[in-house]
């Protein structure tokens, strides 16, 4: 891990807010830290330190990703059968449709690596990592529409108010380093058509844990953090100065109330000014060497792009941050798919490629693990006009991909299979609540016995009564 | 790799945000053991998921969340509990075997009883196993009055119960706290801002016996109590400004906001606070307050999301209105019964669906149309507003009177006009058919017959379908659907029904689909007219050739009889003869600051529109190629832009069209304006204004100017003609001629009147202009008028079911209102409707409705309820920490007529309230949370206080109660980041008037998928859902903004501007006015040498920068007071800063 370089006014501050902060540090510090060791997670010992989830907003197609269906290419506008929709219900956009003609994929499959994974011409940079890389073919989940689907995966509830699941490795683990927040989120932009669905802050809010849990957002253009740079014109020594005299008063006021909270609140101000330095440093990257930047693409050089979120991805896992989290969104390709699908692969295929190779070349791809999926995936029939080459898809809860690489993944697996239309799973189906279960597990923590009680229950990422299971045959 | 100190850190860090903990720990075991306090919780938590309320995961056949059920015999003869008997006990076999087989909890539950919980359960059993019902559920009754051993601290009943339960935990109450502290504690509490160091010196000299009374009377009566106890209800309310899911657009809901603070300012009775929130719109003449009060139903989160299922969407909404009702005024969890009977607390599915029944009957879409305000919702004028508004319709009124109204001369002449039109209409129509049609086919029938006589220029067609003659038999069917009417050789435009009530459906003949068609019963003799695309000539004996496709399958109706006649005459026909639409003309853009200034200022065309004439630069242009109904562009940018065209009409007739148009619009029609609102909004196709107008014979103008608020690229309209209905000549002239004078209805007179006036009275038009132009303000000032959500029920409400698993398409029996069996029975004589339910609530005999308030009330002050989970009453909640004083103060408010702010200032002037917060070592390690309340309370200011704090202190804030959410600044980005595109939340744009930014923070814009940071940084929730009790944690990115945020910051800048003016002349003096003013206090030697310290060496290194101390003071919205020297005006900015981030003053002690 990375020592920043401290300057010698941050190493003169460290050393005088350590001397104030723990004054008062005595007996009830020692056992809240014991409490809190008793009670926290790891249950078991994890096989990844941290996670790197990049979250295709909108419900990435399956069929046209890495779902290969060969002999849809002879159904082509052919009716789906009824029998393979069964009973399903639709969303309302597509419900009232006359006919539901097969939109084969326009993209050539080919395999890759030992695996001999299919992967699609649109992520030629992904399939190089093919043997790296562990397919779940068989997801699936209820919700057939934005705002809950996401909401479940993300929460395990499709209602607001539950944790996200950095919230609940945060509250579970802690941090490991206390320069920098443990759970951070960026949504980068993207190429596809402007209009794109929304993301909710709840997505990774805390819902009942406490606050202190929720993922903060990274933001890729102006303060990374929020309120993170001094006012314009208020130097870092003046800065200091301030604070200095604030944890002398304030060390006063805990002579005087009593409070350990005050302790707290010395301690948070020590952070927040450790913060001032440690994320600008982070947020820079102009240093890395330049065939490390050659790796992630042209599109790394524009503030605010999937490449940048991707390097900043990387720097971030290496301080010790536990969990990253990129939104791209506009992946909802009702229409015109192959022309926002294209871009949006564009998008981040180099750069999760680069990604990839970038933690592996530092020996972090051991120790962390990185998850790619969606809230859903996409219909086999098509949604609007149909031709060979420009089609549209429904959203599509009953089966999508996600995949799993780097620490605690057996890889080059494919795991679960779907029917020839990719419409239903035929062999070993996987909840959403299992890709959750399964993250929990390569962190080291069972999923039921992450909980926290609220009203009444002993709510967990996986639900209260529902069952959820590893999925076993892609781990190490 | 972590040194000591930093681990330590880390500890440091946990305890601050200190998690769930349990209540004070009594170390040692309780000598008599209460079932309530020791023994429930240990069942609930370890064995009632399997051996508790719900049926089917019972195990065992064995319930311990009921007497009968801990105590009654099990198979085999044996028994669970039996009393005074360990061994016999087979519940104490249970938990002490050591074969894992037998052994519970089972290991695969997670559970595990702690030697401590198992010594409970052995002295329970051994003692008698006594037995209580849950405490949540038991009815009131006044608890013996506790005696403390040292009464002389006891200032009233509360002080009772807290010292008598101090003495038995042998600890003794704290000292009263200093009155600067009590000063500033009690102020905070009540109004939610700090006092002035003036009025806490005011307190402190006060020596007088009443002097502490006093300020809780004073501040009692403060618009900002109101403000400050709304918050917390609008927490439970989950109020927000945006609709909370997908699009999360704006959505009108701040009355009902106001509403909540007016309420607390007034001190409504709880009670009457209740009924107005639950059933305001039920209750007799509901006043426009009560129905605002109904909104609390409608603040749940809703959805518009193409793709939903409305009947899903449905049940999301009514669960939401559910489990809040169950979170607010029972303090219990319903979800779970949401899907099966409740694991814990004996609450079934059926109790939740019988209450699901109550709120289920919505007048209105549960889909919220992306719209600020899906129905029902109700204007909420202000006092002005009404006013205006009076005065519209008053004037409205007046000239309606006149155009309606009777007018002798005119009158009579109508009458004469009626006479002549009536035996015109008879006249008109010569029958076509020679003698009858011939008629073959069964489904398909062809009429054919050849024409009586030659007739030139036919312009409509009256069809009749009549009974065969004779007329058969009642029973014989003569009712079909008629799927389409061909008429050979001639094309049809258009076709109504005639002399009779409009019907849509009438259209479908004429559509060639076999799958729509007009309901017809030949019994009624049902008539239409066909209105043929061009005159036609009948040559006398042409064949004629109509045929009739009904649909097939249906009941084989007898071929009914046809008679057809034809008439030229134009009069008969000129109310819907075809308009003539003449090509758009734009002009425009008329640059302006903004769409209201561009709605507001006349621009030449407003005045009459001349196509040749230029306005500087700008000139009309024709736009042959615009067509209707598609998307047109108007010019673009900020400012106004006109669209001209002329409609020609034959004759004067009414004309239906639809304007959709981004942002404000006005239209005016040959000179008159029709419709004028100035609205900004995004453009969407559908959201239109439907007009009907009376257009005159011959050439009319209509312009249509845009007034745009945005530079984005929404500068679109669209304009659709609505299809001609029968015109009133046709259908409703010829209805209203058809009954004698004497029996019209008004509508039928009107429909007479209107059309004679229109054509012979000169007066008519100009007073129809004014109506229209009345009829415009109106709308006008409407647009402006705040709309409010409401509850509204349907006529006929909608049969609930239960839902197998919860799910919205599995639905099972069939349940009517009912309110679940724990609690108190429904009284007869209650409406079984919405007020029923909330009458119920407040009977006194409910065991929860005031427990559960008290108790809200109570966290607000002391930080943690009585009963900590006070969002759980439940078995898995915590049971009170003084259970007799929660029903000694619930009995209390109830007697008190539900008495808010009695209720407070009881809270108040207790002895236990007003004393010292200081935590001793001992305390920390008895009781860390102060549950037992040896001290005073002490903790973080929440969100709203902690900013609203700021603007006070510093004197930028703007006191003003009510009205619309403002948009303080916020970082760039927030709500782009996460908002759908297409939202109109998508863009955040802060207000630029300080009148508005520095407004307390319970007025800022809530959008719900992107909560305001200020607010969520300190723990204020999203909103989406109800929240009880707010967490309260410290992070640094909390001293982030408080040290840098630019309201923070320039808050400090005024206060340190007032600190140089007002606080003396030397910095020793400035520094101790700064201080006193934020934390209250006489500041230290220590304090003083701490800030004048700062002062000094920030002094130093501005004056060697004084580009930065020009910019630290320029950093905000206002500008900095010129008078004072930049850098020493930033070196006390610093200062300042400094002491808004100290712990003693963003801390409530």
């Amino acid at each position: 891990m990375i020592d920043s370089d401290a300057t010698p006014v941050e190493e003169l501050t460290r050393r005088t807010f350590f001397k104030l902060s723990t004054a008062g540090i005595g007996s009830v510090a020692l056992q809240s830290l014991l409490a809190a060791q008793e009670k926290s997670a790891p249950h078991f010992i994890p096989k990844a330190k941290r996670l790197i989830y990049l979250f295709m907003n909108g419900g990435a197609s399956q069929l046209d990703l890495y779902d290969y269906k060969p002999k849809l290419d002879a159904m082509f506008d052919k009716d789906l059968p009824p029998s393979v929709i069964g009973g399903q219900r639709l969303t309302t956009m597509t419900s009232g449709q006359s006919r539901f003609p097969i939109a084969p994929s326009k993209y050539k499959f080919k395999q890759h690596g030992q695996s001999g994974a299919w992967v699609s011409e649109l992520l030629p940079n992904v399939a190089r990592h093919a043997d790296e890389i562990s397919f779940i073919k068989s997801v699936h989940t209820e919700a057939i529409n934005h705002d809950p689907a996401v909401t479940y995966i993300c929460t395990g509830a499709q209602i607001p108010g539950k944790a996200s699941l950095g919230s609940w490795l945060s509250y579970g683990l802690g941090s490991e380093n206390e320069n920098l927040p443990s759970f951070i989120v960026m949504t980068p932009s993207w190429s596809g058509q402007r209009e794109a669905q929304a993301l909710y802050n709840r997505l990774w809010g805390s819902g009942f844990l406490p606050t202190k849990h929720q993922g903060v957002w990274f933001r890729l253009k102006g303060d990374p953090v929020l309120y993170l740079s001094d006012p314009p014109g208020v130097s870092r020594e003046s800065r200091r100065q301030m604070l200095e005299a604030l944890v002398r008063m304030n060390a006063r006021e805990y002579d005087q109330g009593g409070d350990p909270e005050t302790q707290g609140r010395i301690a948070m101000y020590e952070m927040a000014f450790r913060m001032q330095s440690s994320v600008p440093e982070l947020a820079d990257f102009s240093k890395e060497p330049k065939h490390i930047l050659d790796l992630y693409g042209p599109d790394l050089q524009k503030p605010g792009t999937f490449a940048h979120s991707a390097i900043l991805a990387r720097r971030m896992i290496e301080r010790g941050v536990r969990q990253v989290q990129i939104f791209h969104r506009e992946w909802d390709h009702h229409g015109e798919l192959p022309r926002d699908l294209s871009a949006q692969c564009r998008d981040v295929d180099q750069p999760i490629g680069a990604l990839l190779t970038d933690l592996k070349q530092r020996g972090l791809l051991d120790e962390t693990l990185v998850v790619w999926g969606s809230e859903f995936g996409r219909t086999t029939y098509c949604q609007g006009k149909l031709t060979r080459d420009n089609y549209g898809r429904d959203h599509h809860p009953r089966c999508f991909v996600h995949w799993f690489a780097g620490a605690g993944i057996k890889p080059g697996v494919s795991y679960g299979e779907t029917d020839d239309f990719s419409y239903n799973i035929v062999k070993d189906p996987v909840h959403i609540r299992d890709i959750n279960a399964t993250i929990l597990h390569l962190m080291g923590i069972h999923h039921k016995r992450l909980n926290f009680k609220f009203q009444g229950l002993d709510q967990t990422l996986t639900g209260v009564e529902e069952e959820a299971k590893v999925v076993k045959a892609i781990l190490a | 790799m972590a040194s000591t100190s930093r681990t330590l850190l880390a500890a440091l860090l946990a305890f601050a945000g200190a998690e769930a903990q349990q209540t004070p720990k009594s170390a040692a075991l309780p000598e008599r053991v209460q079932f309530n306090r020791d023994v429930r919780p240990i069942l609930s938590e370890n064995c009632l998921k399997c051996h508790g309320p719900d049926a089917r995961a019972r195990k065992a056949d064995l319930r311990l969340d009921t007497k009968d059920g801990t105590f009654g015999a099990l198979e085999e003869g044996r028994f669970a509990v039996v009393p005074g008997n360990l061994e016999k006990s087979e519940l104490w076999k249970r938990i002490t075997t050591t074969d894992s087989d037998d052994k519970m909890p089972p290991a695969k539950s997670g559970k595990k009883l702690t030697k401590q919980q198992v010594e409970v359960l052995r002295r329970w059993i051994e003692q008698g196993a006594p037995w209580q019902g849950h405490w949540a559920f038991q009815p009131l009754q006044e608890p013996p009055l506790l005696k403390p051993r040292d009464g002389s601290r006891v200032r009233n009943s509360i002080d009772q119960y807290i010292q008598a339960r101090l003495d038995e935990e042998n600890l003794v109450p704290s000292p009263e706290a200093d009155r600067h502290v009590l000063a500033r504690r009690l102020t905070l509490d009540l109004t939610g801002l700090p006092p002035t160091p003036q009025e806490v010196d005011a307190f402190v000299n006060d020596r007088s016996p009443d002097a502490y009374d006093k300020i809780v009377e004073r501040l009692l009566q403060s618009s900002r109590t109101g403000e400050h106890l709304a918050r917390y209800w609008l927490d439970l309310a989950r109020y927000g400004d945006t609709h909370g899911l997908h699009l999360d657009n704006y959505r009108e809901m701040w009355p009902y906001r106001d509403w909540v603070i007016r309420a607390f300012n007034d001190n409504m009775p709880f009670d009457r606070f209740v009924v107005s929130q639950l059933a305001g719109d039920l209750l007799p003449d509901a006043t426009l307050d009560q129905q605002v009060a109904s909104g609390f139903n409608r603040c749940h989160v809703t959805t518009n999301e193409g793709g939903s299922i409305e009947e899903e969407v449905y049940c999301r909404n009514v669960f939401d209105r559910v489990e809040t009702f169950g979170q607010v005024f029972f303090a219990l969890t319903f979800t779970c019964s949401r899907c099966h009977d409740h694991k814990y607390d004996p609450v079934t599915q059926k109790d939740y669906y019988g209450l699901f029944a109550f709120f289920n009957s919505l007048e209105g879409q549960e889909m919220d149309g992306n719209k600020k305000d899906p129905a029902p919702v109700i204007k909420v004028p202000s006092p002005d507003q009404a006013h205006e508004l009076a005065r519209l319709r008053d004037a409205a009124g007046k000239v309606e009177a006149r155009v309606n109204g009777p007018v002798p001369d005119l009158d009579a002449r109508q009458a004469d006009w009626e006479k002549a039109l009536a035996a015109r209409l008879a006249r008109q129509w010569t029958r076509v058919d020679r003698d009858g049609f011939k008629v073959s086919g069964e489904d398909t029938l062809d009429y054919v017959t050849a024409a009586r006589a030659a007739q030139a220029g036919v312009r409509g067609f009256l069809l009749e379908i009549l009974p065969p003659d004779p007329e058969p038999p009642a029973e014989a069917p003569l009712a079909f659907t008629l799927n389409e009417l061909q008429v050979d050789k001639v094309k049809v435009r258009a076709i109504h029904v005639y002399a009779a009530a409009p019907d849509p459906n009438v259209k479908g003949v004429l559509d060639g689909k076999a799958d729509t068609g007009w309901a017809v019963d030949a019994r009624k003799r049902p008539a239409v007219v066909l209105l043929p695309a061009e005159p036609v000539a009948l040559k006398d004996g042409a064949e004629v050739r109509l045929r009739l496709v009904r649909k097939p399958g249906q009941p084989r109706a007898v071929a009914p009889r046809l008679r057809l006649s034809a008439s030229s005459d134009l009069e008969l026909f000129k109310g819907v003869t075809p308009v003539s639409l003449g090509p758009w003309h734009l002009l425009g853009r008329f640059p302006a600051a903004d769409g209201n200034v561009a709605f507001q200022t006349e621009y030449g065309p407003e005045k009459g529109v001349d196509l040749e004439k230029a306005y500087g630069e700008l000139k009309w242009t024709k736009r042959e190629d615009y067509q209707d109904g598609a998307n047109l562009s108007y010019p673009e940018g900020v400012g106004a832009s006109f669209a001209y065209r002329t409609i020609t009409a034959p004759a004067p007739r009414k004309f239906t069209f639809n304007v959709s148009s981004d942002d404000a619009i006005q239209i005016w029609l040959n000179g008159a304006v029709v419709l004028a609102r100035n609205v900004k909004r995004t453009f969407r196709k559908y959201d239109a204004n439907k007009l009907t107008v009376d257009l005159d014979a011959g050439e009319n103008k209509l312009l249509v100017k845009f007034s745009n608020y945005g530079t984005t690229k929404d500068h679109k309209y669209v304009f659709e003609l609505i299809e001609d209905d029968a015109n009133d000549l046709l259908r409703d002239a010829a209805a209203a001629l058809a009954v004698y004078a004497d029996r019209r209805s008004d509508a039928q007179k009107s429909v007479l009147r209107s059309r004679f006036r229109r054509e012979n009275w000169e007066e008519y038009k100009t007073l129809r202009r004014e109506l229209a132009d009345l009829r415009g303000q109106e709308t006008a000032l409407l647009d402006k008028v705040p709309v409010t959500l409401v509850f509204k029920e349907r006529a006929n409400p909608k049969d609930a079911f239960i839902l197998k698993r919860g799910e919205y398409d599995k639905r099972g029996e069939k349940v009517g209102r009912a309110t679940p069996g724990l609690l108190p029975p429904f009284a007869k004589d209650l409406p079984v409707n919405r007020l029923g339910l909330a009458k119920w609530l407040i009977d006194p005999q409910h065991p929860l409705t005031a427990r559960v308030a008290v108790n809200r009330f109570w966290q607000q002050f002391f930080g943690t309820g009585l009963v900590k989970t006070s969002e759980d009453f439940g078995l898995q909640g915590e049971p009170p920490s003084h259970p007799e004083l929660l029903d000694h103060l619930a009995l209390q408010f109830m007697a008190d007529r539900w008495n808010v702010k009695n209720f407070l200032r009881r809270i108040v002037t207790s002895a236990t309230y007003r004393q010292s917060s200081r935590v001793t070592p001992e305390l920390v390690r008895r009781d860390p949370e102060n549950r037992l309340l040896a001290r005073g309370p002490r903790f973080r200011l929440d969100a709203e206080m902690v900013r609203d704090q700021i603007l006070y202190l510093s004197g930028l804030l703007v006191e003003q109660v009510g009205g619309p959410s403002v948009k303080p600044p916020q970082p760039e980005g927030l709500w782009e980041a996460v908002g759908y595109t297409g939202s109109n939340t998508y863009r955040f744009q802060r207000d630029p008037e300080p009148q508005k930014v520095f407004r307390r923070s319970l007025y800022i814009f809530w959008k719900r998928t992107s909560a305001p940071p200020q607010m969520t940084l300190f723990d204020a929730p999203s909103r989406e859902a109800c929240t009880a009790r707010r967490e309260r944690t410290n992070t640094p990115l909390q001293a982030l903004f408080l040290m840098n945020e630019p309201q923070c910051f320039e808050a400090a800048r005024h206060l340190a501007q007032k600190a140089i003016k007002e606080g003396g002349g030397t910095p020793e003096e400035r520094a101790a006015w700064m201080l006193r003013r934020c934390a209250l206090r006489n500041p230290t030697p220590h304090d003083i040498s701490d800030l004048v310290g700062v002062y000094r060496s920030q002094r130093e290194a501005f004056a060697k920068d004084p580009e930065g101390a020009k910019k630290a003071i320029s950093y905000g919205d206002l500008t900095p007071d010129a008078s004072i020297d930049p850098a020493e005006l930033a070196s006390w900015t610093m200062v300042a800063n400094l002491i808004l981030n100290l712990d003693e003053v963003v801390t409530k002690k």
